[in-house]
């Protein structure tokens, strides 16, 4: 469903009419551009293995400790005003819990959910966050 | 379109989507189940059940117009709506509606700030704006103003004061629908209403002066189903130069009673913030002794309590206190609330907090050096949205019960015991039992929490906690404690224990319903408040 999402708003936002053939390759295309750019990852500093996680990624580290509220006012909510880009990250559920309802607002949705135990016996999640809407800025800015 | 809404024909609800997407943009009219699962009530103690209550598709208008357009489309197809503003009030029902099928309003795009005056103290906002966005609008520009937010920033200074929600700062300013003055309403026939001075063509005090002539029906646009709320003012508070805090703590469990009356005083003059109650005997819950203790039936006598205070060492009680002003000011204050209650309450003790000049930095705002462990959300105190709540609340969440209470030390004690031995076969954890102390967040009377968890993929612990709520409404009304903000699921029975003349109350709230929507399109059920069409003989 998802998929079906990211290839139909990713059609809207090249500009192509739903046709068969070409314009499934250009959505596709298009929805691939979308989530490609990735726009950091957040290590949750509760989880040693979050950070071990973060090591193997490229790009802009964001930390958090169980509170998202920087990550959101300082960062996120100017980014996710434009419609492309994914976050990715290794947190506690509570902050997956508040980052999926931010990215819902802003026309993204988390495209990729793996639960593990973290090293300290507590639920970790793996998880992708992907605009999959071309409008997610316009929503923000109304 | 698996969801239809009650009565609708598919043709006909098709009919309307496409109206909507006429109306608003096809972008912006939601219908499939991805889109649609933004929508539900996360902590819903009925998820996945037949008697969740989900919408049947969502539309998104941009401007008033949009929204206007919308309430015509809805009356000539008879669908239920149900406005929402940024759709975060989990706890409370999150953004699902009272009737499954309706088509949800989400009036995020609906965000501008229109303006803050930092000379006469005021905001206004439509609903999509969050108190992340007011803030950052003030933060800015340098305004020397604050606004007053609950525990999340996320939410709506609309949607939360519609609510009734509360805040930190000053007893004024934390009443969040008192502090409103003036709202913008789309009506049931679409027609857009101004109240108070914004009735008046050419008034530049719709912010100043709530009433205008005549009367005033703000009132009834909150926790209810009349109209759709567009605009809304917002008073705020001045920036205050200096913050000073200070800790009381009284030896004795009757103690409670003349603190209260002291710090009701103190309140009530506008001397002091939010006075945040705690009992220093918590820790001793560890003690298994002690917990038996505290939740005996019937409650433990005063001499077994301030027996176990005794031997700890620990006071019954403490309050600690907040101050706004000048520098001068808040220390002749504390000065004033310390004498005060010493001299009225023998064995009392006061203890300096912090003193702190406004703008604070960021350490201070992260109230790790006071003097004594402070329960103070000092964020909130500062009027500065945040979503650090969130981590002491996991993905399944809660539901909530909030009983209004008398502002008094007896008060307390009764319903520390009421509702302790009511719930206490519950397996859930005690939310009343003998230390347990009010929230002082409505500027004028006490309010108490029950908030029992959630497990999503636990459905006959769902059970138990809704026939958990249901008993705490029931016991709590008859004890004269009514709920003051409930889910959509729970507001049914909350509207029924507002019940004084044979529920005279609800019998004008219907009146009023089936006159101004006659086709009972908006939020029916909301409130407790059931047009025509949807009530049961």
């Amino acid at each position: 469903m998802i998929r079906r999402e990211v290839l139909k708003l990713g059609a809207m936002a090249a500009g192509v009419a739903m046709l068969p053939a070409a314009a499934d390759a250009a959505a596709e295309a298009a929805a691939r551009s979308a989530v490609e750019h990735l726009e950091g990852f957040v290590v949750d500093d509760r989880f040693p293995h979050s950070l071990s996680l973060a090591e193997a990624m490229p790009g802009l580290r964001h930390r958090v400790d169980g509170d998202v509220t920087a990550l959101w006012y300082d960062h996120l909510d100017a980014v996710w005003r434009r419609p492309i880009g994914r976050l990715e990250g290794a947190t506690g559920e509570d902050v997956l819990f508040v980052l999926e309802r931010l990215a819902w607002d802003r026309g993204r949705r988390v495209i990729d959910r793996r639960v593990e135990i973290g090293a300290e016996g507590r639920p970790l999640v793996r998880w992708t966050i992907a605009s999959i809407a071309p409008n997610a800025g316009v929503m923000a800015r109304g | 379109m698996a969801i239809l809404p009650p009565g609708v024909s598919t043709k006909d609800f098709t009919s309307a989507v496409e109206a909507f997407r006429a109306a608003v943009g096809g972008d912006w009219v939601f219908t499939g189940e991805d889109d649609l699962n933004p929508y539900r009530d996360s902590f819903s103690t009925v998820w996945d059940t037949p008697e969740e209550r989900r919408g049947s598709a969502a539309v998104a208008p941009a401007t008033v117009e949009e929204v206007q357009a919308i309430v015509r489309i809805a009356n000539q197809y008879r669908i239920p709506l149900f406005p929402i503003s940024t759709g975060k009030n989990f706890g409370y029902g999150g953004p699902s509606p009272n009737v499954t099928g309706s088509v949800i309003v989400d009036l995020k795009r609906m965000n501008r700030v229109i303006e803050v005056d930092e000379k006469r103290h005021f905001a206004l906002v439509e609903p999509g704006v969050s108190y992340f966005d007011l803030y950052r609008h003030i933060e800015e520009r340098g305004l020397k103003v604050w606004i007053d937010c609950p525990d999340t920033g996320w939410g709506s200074p609309i949607g939360n004061a519609l609510e009734r929600g509360i805040g930190y700062t000053m007893g004024y300013f934390r009443d969040h629908f008192g502090a409103s003055c003036g709202m913008e309403v789309v009506l049931a026939n679409g027609e857009v209403m101004r109240t108070g001075m914004g009735a008046l063509p050419g008034s530049k005090s719709w912010q100043e002066y709530r009433h205008g002539f005549g009367p005033d029906p703000a009132g009834l646009f909150a926790q209810s189903n009349f109209g759709i709320v567009t605009k809304m003012g917002f008073r705020l508070m001045p920036q205050p130069e200096h913050y000073r805090t200070g800790l009381i703590t009284v030896p004795r469990r009757r103690d409670l009673i003349p603190l209260v009356e002291i710090v009701n005083y103190l309140s009530d003059c506008a001397m002091i913030g939010e006075a945040v109650y705690a009992s220093p005997l918590a820790p001793l819950r560890a003690n298994a002794a002690f917990q038996q203790l505290i939740t005996k039936p019937g409650g433990p006598s005063d001499g077994e309590m301030d027996a176990v205070a005794a031997e700890n060492n620990l006071p019954s009680w403490q309050v600690e206190l907040q101050f706004y002003g000048p520098e001068a000011t808040c220390a002749a204050n504390w000065d004033y609330a310390r004498q005060r209650i010493l001299t009225a309450i023998p064995g009392a003790r006061a203890v300096d907090g912090e003193s702190l000049k406004v703008p604070i930095s960021q350490r201070q705002m992260d109230n790790v050096d006071s003097p004594y462990p402070s329960h103070i959300r000092r964020h909130g105190a500062f009027g500065k949205p945040s979503l650090g709540i969130w981590k002491i609340v996991n993905k399944n969440g809660h539901v909530g019960f909030f009983p209004i209470v008398p502002r008094s030390g007896e008060a307390v004690f009764e319903i520390q015991r009421v509702l302790g031995d009511a719930l206490r076969d519950y397996p859930i954890p005690s939310f009343f039992n003998a230390i347990t102390t009010p929230l002082y967040w409505h500027s004028f009377a006490f309010q108490f929490v029950f908030a029992p968890p959630i497990q999503r993929d636990d459905p006959k612990h769902n059970a138990m906690v809704h026939e958990a709520m249901l008993k705490a409404i029931e016991v709590a009304a008859k004890h004269g404690w009514g709920d003051y903000r409930a889910a959509p699921i729970y507001q049914d029975q909350v509207a029924d224990t507002y019940s004084f003349g044979n529920h005279a109350l609800r019998r004008f709230h219907e009146t009023i319903k089936d006159a101004v929507d006659p086709n009972g399109i908006l939020a029916p059920g909301r409130g407790g408040v059931w047009p025509r069409r949807f009530r049961r003989a």
